[in-house]
């Protein structure tokens, strides 16, 4: 949450573990370079129109809380970007083939809101594309309540070019017996920092947050996430996956926490990073913090080269050394869609 | 609550929870400042360099935050004016046990020590309040150039060996806890094994505070030359006291070329004390440094041996066991930094949280740029025993280049119902059932260490076992 004391929150330090192997004071000097007034964008949706309404509603669900952030997030509301608010009532909304489209189009500096709520018995597919001018910088709050027994799987792009800069700030907030699923991939900026709090807060809630990435040249991915257990009888799954390529540096910073009293619960989160050079590097930060019993928590991080084996296996079958990398590293990748795209309510 | 003992010795009691009255011929008072430092020097008569070193010391250690971005909020409770610095017999470390004055003697054959040096060590430093009350090695290991005596001895006798690797592991402003010990230290061991020399028997170290509010401050640094090989234990017990005691060890350990060290810690500190201790070794090529560790008592523990591989295919392990009851926090882990090509690390860590008790793993894995071919696995594992229990697992793994493979897993779990039923059915209370079930949790760790103190520590895990669960 927000700090709400009435001193303003300072840009994160070395001292702040969220941001622990970042470039918070970077970025936060490329904003001030890129803040122009207002900001410049467009933030805009083919949901109809009875379902939109351009205010967020009162309340604390409007906005996300950040991962150590609050400096931007500060910076974020006070540059007074536009908002979205979304409303998806029971029925259908957007399929795989046609999603239903939110788009966000970031000019020099831009720091839109975006609130989605999805009432009980709805299901929605919502395709979220962020692009950029070239040099330009986006902080986005995104916040999806997913209410009892709705469905949301939400595919987030995030591209731009190599001087572009971009934060997100988001929550997904799953209510009894809701189901969401995210997955984010991020391509072409300089510089992208990602942060997903998952809230599971009613039994049976279930929660798949996901992410691909091919970062490149000198990016810098930086992507944290939570899986914050309230209730008792949730499940929640995060698998982050990168295959780095010449000087592009990754940080991973997950956190399961099961709340007192969350028993039964059942959480999961993995880092898996493909090294394809040698100048290019992964910080993974997975952490467990668990204070109740009767949970089944785990979680896994690994960052290895390309099996050798598998590479001869397919430099024998004629293929060349570029070639085989490219398919062993969308094979690798390929388990993400896998996920993303496989039925609602199958256990992963 | 502890009891003064006076009468004959009693069977060892490895839980260590008796005291003597203090005697002491010196006492530094509480608080930590520059007179305190005269007064350690004085007492110990060191040379001027090591006063000005640990007043150095002392200006960094004032300056240093406490590192609380990070660490549990516990350690804010150290209260550094109310711990005393140095509480001294005046006599030099004695190498017999008969020399040694009465209630040190009998606070030692009470935890077993001299039984356990007759039956299978090399040698033994008995430590009491600050100093080493005894220390003795068997004769044919000093002929061979084995030298085993406390820092002090180590620093004045033996200074060429020592001096050159003094701090240099673990530098002074490492961090607040590493510049407090190198301004205060005293007692601990300075271990020295020559080229080629491979110790059949462990070295043991046992670490005993008596006296209230006391501040231990250890120093430990072990030298294996090239291609020698040794085993160190330690262990540690305090009585239980209304106020704080600080325990607040440095252990340092060179693996030279080829060389093997392991080093097996058993703390069993009361939950008075804040158990803060910086272990690191360097391995240099082909060496190997292991660390095995087992954390049961002390309020808070924050422990994270950690291993340097600098040499080409040198391996870094640590294993590590810790049990955390009511009112304790054992925040415990490791490091690894890959910092040669071609060396391996392997980090296996379990915990168990019983009643309100809170476990932690806090580790860190470094592949730095150049050092290519590297591989860890890092496995941790966490047992819950009750519903208030608490576990958590922070590590941090950073991996430069295409060459190297890491890997970490922890999963968390609690003893199963079905299990627990099976026992029950067969006879076994519910206790015994449960305490069955934690010593499999930990039974291929247990195996790691010496058989002498596997058999101990399934004892002292069944005792903090009976008191927990009922």
């Amino acid at each position: 949450m927000m700090n709400n004391d009435a001193t303003p929150p300072e840009v994160p330090n070395r001292l702040n573990e969220d941001w622990r192997y970042g470039r918070p004071q970077q970025f936060a000097a490329d904003l001030a370079a890129r803040m122009n007034g207002r900001g410049t964008g467009e933030l805009t949706t083919d949901a109809p129109a009875e379902c939109v309404r351009r205010s967020l509603p009162e309340g604390a669900d409007a906005c996300p809380p950040s991962i150590g952030s609050d400096y931007f997030l500060r910076r974020a509301l006070q540059s007074g970007g536009d908002a979205l608010h979304i409303v998806l009532p029971r029925g259908e909304w957007g399929t795989a083939e046609a999603p239903l489209r939110i788009r966000c189009h970031a000019g020099s500096f831009y720091a839109p809101q975006l609130c989605v709520e999805l009432l009980p018995g709805s299901r929605a597919h919502i395709l979220e594309e962020h692009t950029h001018d070239p040099d330009s910088a986006l902080v986005c709050l995104r916040s999806y309540t997913v209410h009892p027994d709705a469905e949301l799987r939400l595919e987030l792009r995030e591209t731009g070019d190599d001087a572009s800069r971009a934060m997100n700030i988001s929550r997904i907030q799953c209510r009894e017996n809701a189901r969401a699923r995210q997955l984010t991939t991020c391509s072409g900026l300089a510089w992208a920092r990602e942060e997903t709090t998952g809230e599971l807060c009613g039994a049976g809630a279930e929660l798949l947050l996901l992410s691909a990435n091919r970062p490149e040249g000198c990016q810098w991915l930086d992507q944290r996430c939570r899986q914050l257990h309230h209730a008792a009888g949730a499940r929640s799954r995060a698998l982050y996956k990168n295959v780095l390529r010449d000087a592009a540096t990754c940080i991973f910073g997950g956190n399961i926490r099961v709340e007192p009293g969350a028993h039964e619960s059942d959480a999961y989160l993995s880092n898996l990073n493909l090294m394809l050079s040698a100048e290019a590097a992964v910080h993974s930060l997975p952490q467990l913090e668990i204070m109740a019993d009767r949970v089944r928590c785990s979680h896994g991080s690994a960052s290895a080269p390309i099996d050798p084996e598998q590479l001869f296996y397919l430099r024998s079958r004629g293929i060349g050394e570029a070639d085989a990398q490219a398919i062993l590293a969308d094979a690798f990748l390929h388990e993400v869609y896998l996920l993303f795209n496989q039925p609602q309510g199958t256990q992963p | 609550m502890t009891h003064d003992v006076d009468q004959n010795p009693l069977p060892p009691d490895t839980r260590g929870e008796f005291s003597f009255p203090e005697k002491h011929a010196f006492d530094a008072g509480y608080g930590l400042s520059e007179r305190t430092i005269d007064y350690i020097c004085d007492a110990k008569g060191e040379p001027d360099w090591l006063r000005d070193f640990r007043k150095e010391a002392l200006r960094k250690f004032r300056e240093l935050p406490m590192p609380l971005h990070w660490a549990p909020e516990e350690i804010g409770g150290v209260d550094f004016e109310q711990i005393r610095y140095y509480l001294a017999q005046g006599t030099p470390a004695k190498k017999s046990w008969d020399e040694v004055p009465d209630e040190i003697k009998r606070t030692f054959e009470r935890l077993g020590v001299p039984e356990q040096e007759r039956a299978f060590l090399a040698g033994v430093d008995a430590q009491y309040d600050s100093e080493t009350a005894y220390n003795n090695m068997r004769e044919e290991l000093s002929k061979k150039g084995v030298i085993f005596v406390n820092p002090t001895e180590g620093l004045t006798r033996y200074e060429s060996i020592f001096r050159p690797w003094f701090g240099k592991v673990i530098p002074v402003g490492d961090n607040k806890f590493s510049a407090l010990n190198h301004a205060a230290f005293s007692g601990g061991s300075f271990i020295y094994v020559p080229k080629g020399v491979k110790l059949a028997q462990p070295l043991q170290a046992y670490f005993r505070i008596n006296s209230e509010s006391l501040g231990q401050f250890e120093r430990t640094l072990i030298i294996a030359d090239e291609g020698a090989e040794l085993m160190y234990m330690e262990g540690c017990t305090a009585p239980k006291y209304d106020s704080a005691t600080l325990h607040s060890g440095v252990v340092e350990l060179v693996a030279l070329k080829g060389a093997r060290i392991q080093y097996v810690t058993v703390q069993n500190w009361a939950t008075n004390v804040y158990n803060l201790v910086i272990q690191r070794g360097i391995a240099m090529e082909d060496a190997q440094v292991r660390w095995i560790d087992c954390n049961l008592g002390s309020g808070l523990t924050m422990k994270y041996p950690a291993v340097v591989l600098r040499g080409r295919r040198a391996r870094g392990e640590v294993v590590s066991i810790s049990l955390a009851r009511d009112g304790q926090l054992q925040d415990t882990g490791a490091r690894m930094i890959h910092a040669a090509p071609e060396t391996t690390s392997n980090i296996v860590a379990k915990s168990i949280s019983i009643g309100r008790g809170r476990a932690s793993y806090r580790g860190e894995v470094q592949v730095q740029r150049g050092a290519t071919n590297c591989r860890n696995r890092t496995e941790c594992d966490a047992l819950l025993l009750h519903a208030e229990s608490r576990t958590d697992t922070y590590p941090a793994i950073s991996v430069h280049g295409d060459s190297s493979g890491v890997q970490h897993e922890a999963s968390v779990s609690q003893v199963d119902e079905e299990m627990l039923f099976y026992m029950q059915q067969r006879g076994l209370t519910r206790a015994q059932a449960m305490s069955l079930a934690v010593n499999g949790f930990i039974n291929d760790l247990v195996n790691e260490f010496p058989m002498e103190y596997s058999v101990e520590l399934r004892r002292l895990i069944d005792l903090e076992m009976e008191d927990s669960v009922g």
